[in-house]
């Protein structure tokens, strides 16, 4: 009979209709807060294009980015290029980066700090209300850093290590983002010229900027050795003097020191081996600590995996540094002791972000607590009169980890003082010194870095350290600073790490 | 009067359908105007007095067809009209009418419900579809050639014949005229399998009287993919075909072979037109092109998010950008997803309640008919519907391919609503045919009932 | 204020249209259950056997036209009074043709009459199965078997 197949019919259709109302659901009501916050989502369009968007204060409340409506039209101005890669651009036709896309339905107001709040106002369906945000950076340090870097290309990153504030964090080629927001015709050209920009000025190369850090590697060597008791701060390596002239055979492959400029090679311990930064006493270091180890010691640090600065609903993204080559789950093993004994002087296929060096840095004087960057603290309601109004949400660290013991940091602390005050120390990373700009009575802690890449290409030039450094001293700064292809660390990173660390000690102070 | 007692069900279900009307004008004014008045009803109006007339004519007539039907289809329909009133009235329309995009909406309501009437009171004999049907499948075939030849493009399908200032999509009514065809086909030829299956010995049953028919309807689908670039329509015909096939021999593995036929087809046309291997991929990744390709899809789904469970409300979703609406054809081939953005998941939901009552109300009638033909003819003409309610659904929420067909009695389109209209029309004269002979039958049953009698 | 109270008054009338929605759909759901035992009824009461056999034509008095026959598995059909459906008409044989239900189908057979048994048109040479809805000519009274 006909009828009798009419019923499996009806079932075989009604599971049509239940996938269809599971689509239904998967997509407004599983997936709805995550599409409603994409950046092409039309609502968001619309709602930038009409809405005034939040202002984004410094620290003091000095204005990075605001926005007035002209003929219903949002643009939005930005205060100083310096903050360009940090703040981002918020652009009707080229959507939005940094700060500006991180947070960007709390700046349009399609979200509210206070779930709560968020129920209430899409119930009533209310307008969206923008919101301010109060970032950790200063603009004046901000500036100043952009300054040392002026016609170069790097990047100067500057944390608070004792919060995980971020103080400054400054890119360069930067560009002046308020041509490409605002009227989206006017845009255009300015937009196609930086794209077609050789020197990549849409590049963070702070959070972005993936480099071999050559020998401030030997910081993170020196604090994984002595963390997992291969090294204490007294060993030496009796073979090292010959090794200085002769080279060190590793599994077949000779490892040669950089030239020691008239420094006759003695049997050094941790700190003049810090202070002359000897390839060939790391590459014992590493050894001796191993290839697992090593890699363990180095990912404690933040190597081997995405980082990002802020919380994780909020992130500015970070690349990943590492040490060998990452994989899914990390970085992969080394191929051999050789490969371990140059990554050990953060040569072979060690690379780092600016952000990543800086927290190395931060960790050391932090007593070994490496406290997770952030870059807003506070979300405000919009205020009339264009001061930060009343504070909605406050934010800090969003958390720390011990990386090493407070033993260890110690130890490392005093190397890399002395590197920037040790008599062998002094030709290197002594134009570290904040002594050197102005600022008395403070001592401080560096490291150099010469990264080779091989071929004719000139090192970049690195630099991280802290301030202040004396033993007891509670430390205000940590930075990194690259130059790309601007030769020895001691010639150009380390003298713009002193002058941005002593100037942040001078703002700091008055 | 004994007549106006008559379709108390059917009326008692109209009236809250009617209310949906009026209540969703008035929000969508109140929404787009900002003050709190009720604003025209105009259209309002015009709604529920096309329906109750519908209404009353049946009744009038004394029609005992299914009396959940019409109410279900007005419930639809309403939901259309509101949102269409909602939309820029610029988007669509007649110029003919010169009525705007709903007013030309209610004047093809009209027309719908008239032949729809007609139909249900005046077939009152099937066997002018019945003993016709390779007429209307040679009908339905020349449409579908003189649509391929002569039709014009409109969004790189081919699926429209413009005469003056009146176009048509002969799809529509190509679709009714091939149920017909494979209903008196099944029909026919059931009974001779049933036979042969009964025969002893080890008989072979290449089933030929059905592998033919599925070859030439299959070759027919996968032209009309590849012609007229419409998958939507083709995915639907084949659709519809194995639905009857399966009532008609009760067999999963024809279905199967069916089913697996048209995805090797798919597959092909995948990797031969690059028309075809476009939309396959927009709908694996819609995100891979957002602006381009992708967009209705990338929009729809966002629609979808905007709304959440309860809606953006009437009026107040769909956010404009630069003057544009979000998603192009939101008054056609996309109404669903304005739906769920401005009546949320519950609305959405509802919608999928309403086509299931129609589903429920096919498949009774297809149940109760009296002969296989009326049997086959109301399962036809139901899954068409309920089918194309499914795809297009899917299609907006990315189940299934988005493709260019309307959904039935909501989205905007003239052929769509009168060719759905016809088949509501010939579900009710098949269920009342099915249940006067019933009454006949039992008036006269003491009689009858015992035929024996007479012989003694 | 009146901005908030405008949107109040936009929530509550969505949250009605909706709830309209689905008081509709519910009297859908109860339109259905109760039809669906009316029907249940019906079917107990009028469709208890295999089929019928509706009368389209009849020149005599008996069976006389729209007269609906209860047919069980083995029917006869002739001007014979002993049939099972007894036939007026001279153009019937005694015993004309003979229905019956194997099965899954019904199936007609000739019993030798003179002026053979028709479906749908065709003269039967043997045994055919039916489908519900063929028209069936024994003499000159046309059927049609239904469900």
């Amino acid at each position: 009979m006909i009828a009798r197949h009419l019923p499996r019919l009806g079932t075989a259709m009604l599971a049509g209709f239940a996938v269809l109302a599971l689509a239904m659901s998967w997509w407004q009501v599983v997936l709805a807060s995550q599409l409603e916050a994409r950046p092409d989502n039309p609502a968001l369009i619309a709602a930038h294009r009409s809405e005034p968007r939040g202002t984004i204060f410094d620290t003091n409340g000095t204005v990075l980015a605001s926005t007035t409506v002209v003929d219903g039209i949002a643009r939005r101005a930005y205060a100083d290029p310096a903050s360009t890669h940090l703040v981002g651009y918020a652009s009707f036709r080229y959507g939005t980066s940094g700060i500006e896309r991180a947070w960007d339905e709390l700046l349009v107001g399609l979200r509210d700090p206070n779930p709560l709040h968020d129920v209430v106002n899409d119930v009533l369906q209310r307008p969206p209300q923008p919101h301010d945000l109060v970032l950790t950076v200063d603009a004046r340090l901000q500036s100043f850093a952009a300054a040392q870097l002026a016609g170069s290309v790097g990047a100067v990153v500057a944390l608070d290590p004792t919060t995980g504030a971020v103080l400054a964090m400054t890119s360069s080629p930067t560009f002046n983002a308020t041509a490409i927001s605002g009227d989206p015709l006017d845009a255009e050209a300015p937009w196609s010229a930086l794209q077609q920009d050789p020197g990549a000025p849409f590049v963070d190369r702070a959070r972005n900027g993936v480099y071999v850090p050559g020998s401030i590697m030997k910081v993170v060597t020196a604090a994984a050795a002595l963390e997992a008791g291969a090294i204490t701060p007294q060993t030496t390596f009796p073979t090292q003097p010959q090794e200085e002239v002769s080279g060190l055979v590793v599994s077949g492959f000779t490892i040669t020191e950089h030239d020691l400029a008239g420094v006759q090679p003695a049997l050094w311990d941790l700190s003049p081996a810090m202070q002359i930064s000897s390839n060939i006493y790391f590459a014992h270091v590493g050894l001796e600590l191993g290839q697992g180890p090593y890699l363990t010691g180095a990912s404690a640090f933040g190597f081997c995996e995405d980082l990002r600065v802020g919380p994780a609903d909020h992130a500015l993204p970070v690349s990943a540094s590492s040490v060998t080559a990452l994989t899914e789950g990390g970085c992969e093993s080394f191929v051999d002791d050789a490969e371990l004994a140059s990554a050990a002087f953060g040569q072979a296929r060690v690379t780092a972000t600016p952000l990543q060096m800086a927290l190395v840095a931060a960790t050391i004087a932090n007593q070994g607590v490496m406290l997770a960057p952030f870059v807003v603290q506070q979300v405000r309601a919009p205020d009339p009169s264009g001061t930060p109004g009343e504070v909605t949400a406050t934010y800090s660290s969003p958390g720390g980890r011990t990386v090493v013991s407070p033993q260890t940091a110690e130890a490392v602390r005093a190397a890399m003082v002395d590197a920037v005050h040790g008599p062998l120390g002094v030709p290197y990373a002594g134009a570290a010194n904040v002594a050197n700009y102005g600022i008395g009575g403070v001592q401080t802690a560096g490291k150099t870095g010469t990264a080779q890449r091989g071929g004719d290409l000139p090192p970049h030039s690195w630099f991280i350290g802290f301030a202040a450094a004396q033993s007891g001293a509670a430390p205000s700064i940590a930075v990194a600073v690259i130059v790309e292809g601007a030769g020895p660390g001691s010639v150009t990173a380390a003298p713009i790490g002193g002058r941005v660390m002593a100037e942040w000690l001078r703002l700091v102070g008055s | 009067m004994y007549r106006l007692a008559a379709r108390r069900t059917e009326l008692g279900l109209l009236i809250p359908v009617l209310l949906l009307v009026p209540l969703g004008v008035v929000v969508t004014h109140i929404a787009q105007s900002g003050r709190a008045e009720l604003g025209p009803l105009a259209v309002a109006v015009v709604f529920v007095g096309l329906m109750l007339g519908a209404h009353l004519v049946l009744a009038w007539s004394g029609h005992r067809g299914d009396e959940l039907l019409l109410p279900a289809v007005a419930a639809m329909g309403a939901l259309g009209i509101v949102m269409l009133n909602r939309l820029p009235q610029d988007l669509a329309g007649n110029p003919a009418f010169n009525l705007g995009m709903v007013g030309t909406q209610l004047v093809w309501f009209g027309i719908g419900l008239a032949a729809m009437v007609v139909v249900a009171i005046g077939v009152r004999d099937d066997g002018f579809l019945r003993h016709y049907k390779y007429s209307w499948g040679l009908l339905a075939a020349a449409l579908l050639v003189v649509t391929l030849l002569f039709g014009s493009e409109v969004n790189g399908a081919r699926l429209w014949i413009v005469i003056g200032p009146f176009g048509f999509q002969p799809s529509e009514a190509i679709k009714v005229m091939l149920v017909v065809f494979v209903a008196g086909y099944l029909a026919e030829n059931r009974a001779v399998l049933a036979g042969a299956s009964l025969r002893l010995g080890p008989v072979a049953l290449p089933p030929i009287p059905y592998l033919a028919p599925m070859l030439v309807v299959f070759a027919a689908v996968m032209l009309v993919v590849v012609v007229s670039r419409d998958l939507g329509t083709a995915l639907l015909f084949f659709g519809v075909f194995l639905t009857m096939l399966f009532v008609a021999t009760g067999r999963r593995t024809y279905v199967l072979f069916g089913a697996v036929l048209f995805v090797v087809g798919a597959g092909v046309a995948y990797l031969l037109f690059p028309h075809v291997h476009e939309r396959i991929d927009t709908w694996i990744d819609p995100w891979a092109d957002p602006n381009g390709s992708g967009y209705q899809a990338v929009q729809a789904i966002y629609a979808f998010a905007r709304g959440g469970l309860l809606g953006e409300g009437l009026g107040q979703g769909l956010p404009q950008v630069d003057g544009r609406l979000p998603i192009p054809a939101v008054h056609t081939d996309m109404i669903f997803a304005a739906i769920g953005e401005e009546l949320g998941l519950l609305g959405g939901v509802a919608m999928l309640g309403l086509v299931a009552v129609i589903m429920t109300r096919g498949l009774r009638i297809a149940v109760l008919a009296r002969d296989d033909f009326s049997t086959m003819l109301a399962t036809g003409l139901a899954a068409g519907l309920v089918l194309q309610s499914l795809i297009i659904i899917g299609g907006n929420l990315k189940v299934v391919p988005l493709t260019g067909i309307t959904l039935p009695f909501v989205s905007y389109g003239g052929s769509s609503l009168l060719a759905s209209f016809v088949v509501v029309g010939l579900l009710l004269s098949i269920s009342h045919r099915s249940i006067e002979t019933d009454q006949a039958e039992s008036a006269e049953s003491p009689e009858s009932a015992q035929p024996e009698m007479h012989a003694g | 204020m009146t901005n908030e109270l405008l949107r109040l008054l936009l929530l509550a009338l969505q949250l009605g249209f909706l709830a309209l929605l689905f008081v509709i759909l519910y009297r859908f759901a109860r339109a259905l259950r109760a039809d669906l035992r009316q029907a249940e009824a019906t079917a107990a009461a009028t469709r208890t056997g295999m089929g019928r056999l509706v009368v389209l034509e009849s020149p005599g008095e008996e069976p006389s036209v729209g007269r609906v026959l209860q047919i069980g598995p083995i029917t006869t059909l002739g001007r014979d009074l002993n049939s099972t459906i007894y036939l007026d008409d001279e153009f019937a044989s005694g015993t004309h043709a003979a229905l019956t239900f194997r099965g899954r189908a019904w199936y007609v057979e000739d019993r030798r009459s003179t002026n053979g048994t028709w479906v749908n048109g065709h003269r039967i040479q043997r045994p055919v199965a039916l489908s519900y809805g063929d028209e069936l000519v024994v003499g000159r009274v046309r059927f049609r078997l239904e469900r």
